[in-house]
């Protein structure tokens, strides 16, 4: 049987009997010799000189101070997209300038305005990765700062910033990839990092529960990890094959280290249906805040945002757009932002959709999966 | 083609001969790169033109002429994607790829069924796939064309196989 990387050489070489032998003729515009002229490059700058001192002088006349405009969210958000961390303008739902390749899939808030957590692979798909800070300017230009860097042993999926912006949570899963053989995916694992320290922590789900690791290596690769506002406990979605999908709270100051020795806060969907893929905290000990994919809502299956006060459903708060399984679900300052994938979308396969003061709106669509967003 | 041998005045007829030559050697293995991407001939051929009048428009300021096209031809067909996935959510519909079922260019449900799975990757993970496996560069050149780390390329390669090799398993 031949390998794979032969399969797909033999495919692309049918390109060779594509195209035209000979292309069309290339027309190209043969342009004089540029001459430097003098005379206009002076009338400009006397042109500046004089504008800049009509300026100068007009301006402070008609001046008047200026009342103070209340600081407002950045209109720019980060996107991990394909590979590239994007700039996406919340106004318009397009990218702002020219996306950076090598980084991601996971990116965060970070411990100072403006600026973001991002990983970066440094060895393919078994880690370590280094964390980054980007600084995102007023204008939506990205700024990779040189320091403070961490490393994180292992593939980094997730990034959660707690809200006190000391210690960053962090999901971790390997894969080896043996071309022609099926990838070994290892067991997730939870991390908690200080920020100041560098101090590690992490949980890990025991691999005979981890059934779903073999077999179905693409399905958990994320587990939604947030903090509460208590910044001690982790909020994620435990999803192991063949058990209902739960929302567990992890007490990182208690001992121990088995991911599954841990509080549930909610045990299925309920009567809605569905599956709990992704939530998150709403800030209260009480109430949280799910995802649920195909939960039955006015007859259909669709995905949705419920909330779930002590455990039990309470009420939907919006059914989602796009189309595909929800990918992430995220709380930031400025509200929820949710991705929902999928490639057999007609409009592409990533969408990005932001709930900001209970309305919903379709924030970014890409032709990749959408892998994480921080605002 | 040696670069040294071609540092000419931009805009002179002595660079549109050399971006002429440069344009007769690799056109056509552009073109077939952009078919690959992006599904039909007159597209790519459009793509491929674009490129080499950008090349002569920059040639003063190009180092690596022959690199520089390819990752225009490739930035090109990224902006023709994006302008279909555009046009599709308003219902236009664009040409069948070469290697469609509808197509009469393609021989193979094999070969059909592989450039279908790689045509359904994440863009970044098909150029690398193509620039490795169809245009045969090494992984350097291909970091270099796209503008990324080897190991970027590298970690791509081997996301892009374990995907096409789990597609396929499902497929068979």
């Amino acid at each position: 049987m031949k390998g794979l990387e032969d399969r797909i050489r033999d495919a692309c070489a049918v390109a060779d009997t594509w195209g035209p032998e000979e292309p069309r003729p290339l027309r190209l515009p043969v342009r004089p010799r540029l001459r430097l002229n003098v005379i206009a490059p002076l009338t400009a700058a006397a042109a500046v000189v004089l504008a800049v001192s009509l300026v100068l002088v007009i301006l402070p006349r008609r001046s008047r101070p200026v009342p103070s405009t209340p600081a407002t969210a950045s209109p720019y958000l980060l996107a991990m997209s394909g590979g590239v961390l994007e700039v996406v303008d919340s106004r318009t739902g397009r990218p702002h300038g020219e996306g950076i390749d090598g980084y991601g899939p996971a990116v965060t808030r970070g411990p100072r305005p403006g600026t973001y957590l991002v990983s970066q692979p440094e060895k393919g798909l078994s880690g370590p990765t280094r964390i980054r800070t980007v600084r995102l300017t007023a204008d939506g230009r990205t700024v990779v700062e040189s320091a403070p860097h961490w490393s994180v042993p292992g593939l980094v999926r997730e990034l959660a910033l707690s809200p006190d912006g000391r210690r960053l949570a962090y999901t971790i899963r390997n894969i080896t990839v043996v071309p022609g053989a099926p990838a070994t995916v290892q067991p997730i694992v939870v991390g908690m990092l200080d920020l100041r320290t560098g101090a590690r922590r992490e949980w890990t789900l025991p691999k005979a529960q981890d059934a779903s690791a073999s077999k179905k290596p693409d399905a958990e690769w994320n587990w939604g990890v947030s903090w509460s506002a208590d910044n001690a406990t982790l909020i994620f979605t435990a999803r192991v094959t063949g058990r209902t999908a739960q929302v567990r709270a992890l007490d990182t100051t208690a001992p121990g280290s088995d991911l599954l020795a841990t509080r549930v806060l909610v045990s299925g969907a309920g009567k809605i249906g569905g599956t709990l893929a992704f939530a998150v905290s709403s800030g209260d000990r009480h109430t949280v805040i799910a995802a649920v994919d195909g939960a039955r809502s006015s007859g259909r299956a669709k995905a949705v945002l419920a909330e779930y006060v002590d455990g039990r459903f309470t009420r939907i708060l919006a059914t989602l757009p796009g189309c595909g399984p929800v990918h992430t679900l995220t709380s930031s300052p400025n509200g929820l932002l949710i991705s929902r994938n999928s490639t057999r979308c007609g409009n592409g396969s990533g969408t990005l959709i932001i709930m900001s003061r209970g309305k919903v709106q379709n924030g970014y669509s890409s032709e990749e999966e959408v892998a994480s967003a921080a605002w | 083609m040696n670069r040294q041998a071609l540092i000419l005045e931009r805009g002179s007829p002595e660079s549109a001969g050399a971006v002429t030559a440069l344009y007769r050697e690799h056109a056509p293995g552009l073109i077939r790169l952009g078919m690959l991407m992006v599904g039909d001939q007159a597209t790519a051929e459009d793509v491929v033109h674009d490129a080499f009048l950008e090349l002569h428009r920059r040639w003063s300021s190009i180092r690596d002429p022959v690199t520089y096209t390819r990752s225009a031809v490739l930035n090109r067909c990224r902006s023709v994607l994006r302008r279909r996935a555009v046009a599709r959510r308003f219902g236009v519909g664009h040409p069948p790829p070469a290697w469609s079922a509808e197509s009469a260019v393609m021989v193979g449900e094999e070969r059909r069924t592989l450039l279908e799975a790689i045509a359904r990757l994440p863009r970044r993970q098909r150029e690398v796939l193509y620039l490795r496996f169809y245009a045969d560069l090494p992984e350097a050149e291909i970091a270099r064309t796209l503008g990324v780390s080897r190991g970027t390329v590298s970690s791509t390669t081997s996301r892009a196989l374990a995907a096409l090799g789990k597609t396929l398993g499902e497929q068979s």
